[in-house]
């Protein structure tokens, strides 16, 4: 039903962020989540520094979203796989889940880093890719809640240290073709040993070696067959990291807006790369030249998760980059041509600097219409606490929270949003997904020490909104690399639909838009990842709304929900 | 007037010293020699301070037979008694029988020198010098008349000499001065190495180790200086000050701040403290803190440039333009070849998509300061975004290399000192 302009056109007053007193409420425990990574205590080595991630999957098909936990060995126990289970939290849709890894088969692969999802073989069924230490493992979903390890098969087990990873048609010959980062060259019978070597040292204590000091190792890039069977091209496309710099966070994203999956891979300890699609199976690293690599004065920074956003509504996806402490969390501006560093102009770099950043998303928390920016946070010696710490904060930190200012810049104010933002934790992982469908974006985090969170959004005050899921037409059924753009409340916003993201993470596949007073949307456009387009109009508020490719959308009422 | 000097005479081990020197005993064709024995006797008379004895029995020995050691010797017992004229009757006596002997002119020099002859006594020490090693005290004081003169070469010479000779402290750090001076920085290390060698705690070594260090660009060996002398002076400003510039040099801002910070409480209203910690904020990009700092030190030394220009550095982080040119600007009025003060322009060219005149900018800032990494790496990307490929991949090769030059360091340092940033880029 078409609604009346003016009411579309009419933003509410920016919120007063002074005023929110609500924001995420920690669920964990009444939602029955009780994941705990598997942790090393004193993480004598960086294999135990770095795990893991969290992915946000309706694996089940009922509409409800499901959380899988990465959980990672320890070297100690690097020979019982059995001890490290990774959970899977079937969404029972009253706000509680249930642990169903075991019978889902997906509970030990192994030493666990990250996870990403995708319906790889076109059944309308997720599936699941985890990566870690060792060999990764591709679980392709029967459909009957339960999972088949389909790895040898199609010849993606990789081997080595994979971080990231993440899905997408590079070719567009119509499947799903896989990105895997890479990060140390490991050899458990030979690992550095703690506090020796000069690398092994900081501000005056000793601790893990690594990244810098020991080997890194290559990048993959796999190319789907379309029989279930995949290639690794890495080399002949041009994305193999020669260089073997430390390969973390992931992203597939259009940067140029051309319609082709582009690659941002986060180093650690190195320039990162932009690897730009040349549209015939290879790709050019373009990092350097585009303004990605390192920080503005030059300086290589320890990358770890990333974000893509379009911020400032402006139609191109810009990056959000974790880095170490002390150095300055980075966001680069798409500028079209280029990208600028402007962490600072931002606002975004001061209050990062004393923390490590690791999982991190762009979203709307209060449906005002403009993309804010959450970053989770966590050291990785636990002896920092025995150190001068100069401007780092210590072992445990606290999560930051940017309100979006809506004039291209954010001011932090977690602290006001009380504990979930005040709380000491070690964090990694970060997903973002609706698990209630209430239109408000939850988040779910793993920590490497300690219980994993879920976090409900429970903004007061938020804005009306829309959640827009893709069914993408032939194998591509998620529709990943499908740009949508809504037009509300005098803003256009654009989302990506990604496999793979944050720190080596993978929010919900729907994506949500705010729109602040509006109760329509005017318009919706849909560049599907085949280059088709899809356009609606007058959409209303507050429903989840699933658009086929070559089709209308069809919506549900969020009270129906 | 320098110690032995002020003794109104010689150094009563000198006499042994000369009666024990074989070149003086080889006396000159012509002249006899003296009966040892005796004048040892004589010599520890004069040790003891029993002057008018010594006289009497020189006087004796020269009524036997005229010799330059006795008369030599008589002149320093006679300068030693204060009678300062028979003293240089003797000596020039002594001299005249034996031009060839070192010593009489020595103490000819230093007779001289008590009497404030500095003409003569620089005629008797250059003569003296030519003929053999100068006494220590000696030795140094003709190098400071010889730079004096503005001959450096020769009070090189004078200096190695007496270091070489006699070990000396004093000589290898007014040595090390000279080198550096005429920007010989790595002599001037090389004599400062040896002056550690023999006194290693010593304050004024270290210190001007260190100095030279940072003069040298070579921050680490001044860290490596500097941290013991902080540590045992804790009370003077100077040493954390230093400290701080030396790993800011390095790029260690981290260390540096921290450094310096304990500078600035131990002198709170010291602009150059300000502005090294404004330096080391703005590296480390905490701009607001940089900033407070460095507006102090300005209050302190308002037209000091390297505060305009780490002010303009620190108001560009934060996103002010318009002040950062006019500090920067300021700054170049006063230094037209400040790095810094280019890069912070073309900075804010670049942020204003000027990219033409951001590369201009960022290339009078190589050209001051090759070696930095960040005007370098905005360089490449003044030139790619101006489609400049090729210039683009010259400037970030040049790029590289000055990164792995300042990494290297910093591994250095940290290995060094015992301290580390772990397996993360330092």
């Amino acid at each position: 039903m078409p609604v009346a302009l003016g009411a579309l056109l009419a933003p509410p007053a920016a919120p007063s962020a002074a005023a929110q007193e609500t924001f995420l409420r920690d669920v964990t425990e009444e939602a029955g989540i009780t994941f705990e990574q598997l942790s090393a205590p004193e993480k004598k080595y960086i294999l135990e520094s770095m795990a893991g991630g969290v992915a946000v999957l309706d694996y089940d098909g009922d509409g409800l979203l499901d959380i899988y936990f990465v959980n990672s060995l320890t070297v100690a126990t690097a020979t019982e796989p059995e001890s490290a289970k990774s959970a899977l939290y079937r969404n029972l849709g009253d706000g509680t889940f249930v642990d169903v890894a075991e019978a889902a088969g997906v509970s030990t692969p192994g030493w666990g880093m990250g996870a990403c999802t995708a319906d790889l073989d076109g059944d309308l069924r997720q599936d699941l890719y985890v990566t870690g230490v060792g060999g990764n493992r591709l679980y392709l979903n029967n459909g009957d809640g339960s999972f088949r390890d389909a790895t040898g098969e199609a010849g993606v087990g990789a081997g080595g240290w994979s971080t990231g990873c993440g899905f997408a048609d590079y070719d567009q010959d119509g499947d799903l073709d896989l990105f895997v980062g890479r990060y140390v060259r490991v050899d458990l019978e030979n690992l550095p040993e703690f506090g020796k070597g000069k690398f092994c040292r900081y501000r005056d204590i000793e601790v893990q070696c690594g990244p810098r000091g020991l080997p890194g190792t290559s990048d993959l890039l796999y190319r789907n067959r379309g029989d279930g069977t995949f290639e690794e091209v890495s080399e002949k496309a041009g994305v193999s990291d020669p260089t073997e710099y430390f390969g973390l966070g992931v992203v597939w994203f259009d940067d140029n807006g051309d319609g082709w999956p582009d690659l941002f891979v986060a180093n650690d300890s190195g320039p990162n790369f932009l690897y730009r699609n040349r549209r015939d199976g290879t790709f050019e690293e373009i990092g350097f030249p585009m303004g990605v690599a390192v920080s503005e004065d030059g300086g290589e920074q320890g990358s770890m998760g990333i974000a893509v956003g379009d911020y400032k509504n402006e139609g191109r996806p810009s990056l959000f980059v974790t880095n170490f402490s002390e150095e300055p969390n980075a966001l680069y501006h798409n500028g079209g041509d280029f990208f600028t560093d402007v962490s600072f102009r931002s606002a975004t770099a001061p209050s990062s600097l004393p923390y490590v950043g690791w999982g991190t998303a762009f979203f709307d928390y209060d449906n005002d219409g403009w993309q804010d920016l959450i970053v989770v946070n966590g050291h990785v010696y636990p002896q920092l606490d025995n150190a001068r710490l100069g401007a780092s904060a210590p072992y445990r930190q606290r999560k930051l929270f940017y309100r979006n200012r809506r004039d291209g810049t954010f001011e932090e104010i977690g602290e006001r949003f009380g504990e979930v933002f005040t709380e000491l934790r070690v964090s990694r992982g970060l997903a973002l997904g609706d698990f209630d469908r209430d239109g408000r974006p939850d988040l779910v985090v793993n920590d490497l020490d300690g219980r994993a969170q879920l976090l409900r959004n429970e903004a007061a005050g938020a804005g009306n909104w829309l959640e827009v899921g893709l069914a993408g037409s032939g194998r591509l059924t998620d529709a990943i690399g499908a740009v949508i753009a809504v037009r509300a409340a005098g803003l256009t916003q654009s989302r990506l639909v990604q496999s793979g993201a944050s720190y080596l993470s993978q929010n919900e596949m729907r994506q949500h838009f705010g729109l602040a007073g509006a109760v329509a949307a005017e318009r919706i456009e849909i560049q599907w990842p085949g280059g088709g387009v899809t356009a609606l109009r007058d959409v209303p508020a507050n429903r989840l709304l699933v658009v086929p490719e070559g089709g209308g959308g069809t919506g549900r009422d969020a009270a129906a929900e | 007037m320098r110690r032995g000097l002020a003794m109104r005479g010689l150094p009563a081990g000198l006499v042994t010293a000369l009666l024990a020197c074989s070149t003086i005993w080889a006396a000159p064709a012509g002249a006899r020699a003296a009966d040892a024995t005796r004048l040892e006797k004589v010599a520890a008379m004069v040790e003891a301070g029993r002057l008018d004895a010594a006289e009497s029995e020189l006087r004796q020995i020269l009524a036997l037979e005229d010799n330059p050691i006795a008369r030599d010797l008589l002149g320093v017992v006679l300068g030693r008694q204060g009678r300062h004229e028979e003293a240089e009757l003797e000596l020039r006596r002594a001299i005249a029988f034996a031009p060839d002997l070192a010593a009489p002119r020595q103490h000819l020099a230093r007779l001289y020198l008590i009497q404030k002859r500095e003409a003569e006594a620089a005629a008797e020490l250059r003569e003296a010098a030519r003929l053999g090693p100068l006494e220590r005290e000696l030795g140094l004081r003709l190098a400071a008349i010889e730079q004096a003169a503005g001959d450096d070469a020769a009070a090189q010479r004078q200096l190695r000499a007496v270091a070489e000779r006699y070990e000396s402290v004093r000589a290898l750090l007014e040595l090390a001065r000279l080198e550096s001076g005429r920007g010989d920085h790595e002599s001037a290390l090389g004599s400062l190495r040896r002056a550690l060698g023999i006194a290693p705690n010593s304050e004024a070594v270290l210190r001007a180790h260190a100095e030279v260090s940072l003069a040298a660009a070579a921050p680490i060996a001044a860290v490596w200086t500097l941290e013991p002398l902080a540590r045992m002076h804790p009370e003077r400003v100077e040493y954390p000050y230093l400290l701080g510039v030396a790993r800011l040099k390095v790029g260690d801002a981290a260390g540096a701040a921290e450094t310096l910070e304990r500078a600035l409480a131990l002198e709170p209203r010291r602009a150059l403290t300000l502005i090294a910690l404004g330096l080391a904020y703005n590296n480390q990009k905490r701009f607001e803190e940089a900033r407070e700092h460095l507006v102090r030190s300005l209050r302190l030394d308002p037209e000091n440039p390297e505060a305009m220009a780490a002010l303009a550095q620190a108001e560009e982080g934060l996103g002010e333009l318009a002040e950062a040119e006019r500090h920067a600007r300021r700054a170049l009025a006063r230094n037209p070849a400040h790095s810094l003060a280019h890069l912070v322009v073309g900075m804010v060219r670049m942020k204003q998509g000027d990219y033409a005149a951001a590369r201009d900018a960022l290339l009078r800032s190589v050209e001051a300061n090759p070696g930095s990494v960040k005007a370098r790496y905005q360089l490449s990307l003044a030139y790619a975004r101006l489609g400049d490929g090729e210039s683009s991949k010259n400037q970030l090769a040049l790029y590289r290399e000055a990164l792995a030059r300042m990494e290297e360091a910093l591994i250095e340092l940290n290995t060094r000192t015992g301290t580390g940033s772990g397996g993360m880029r330092p």
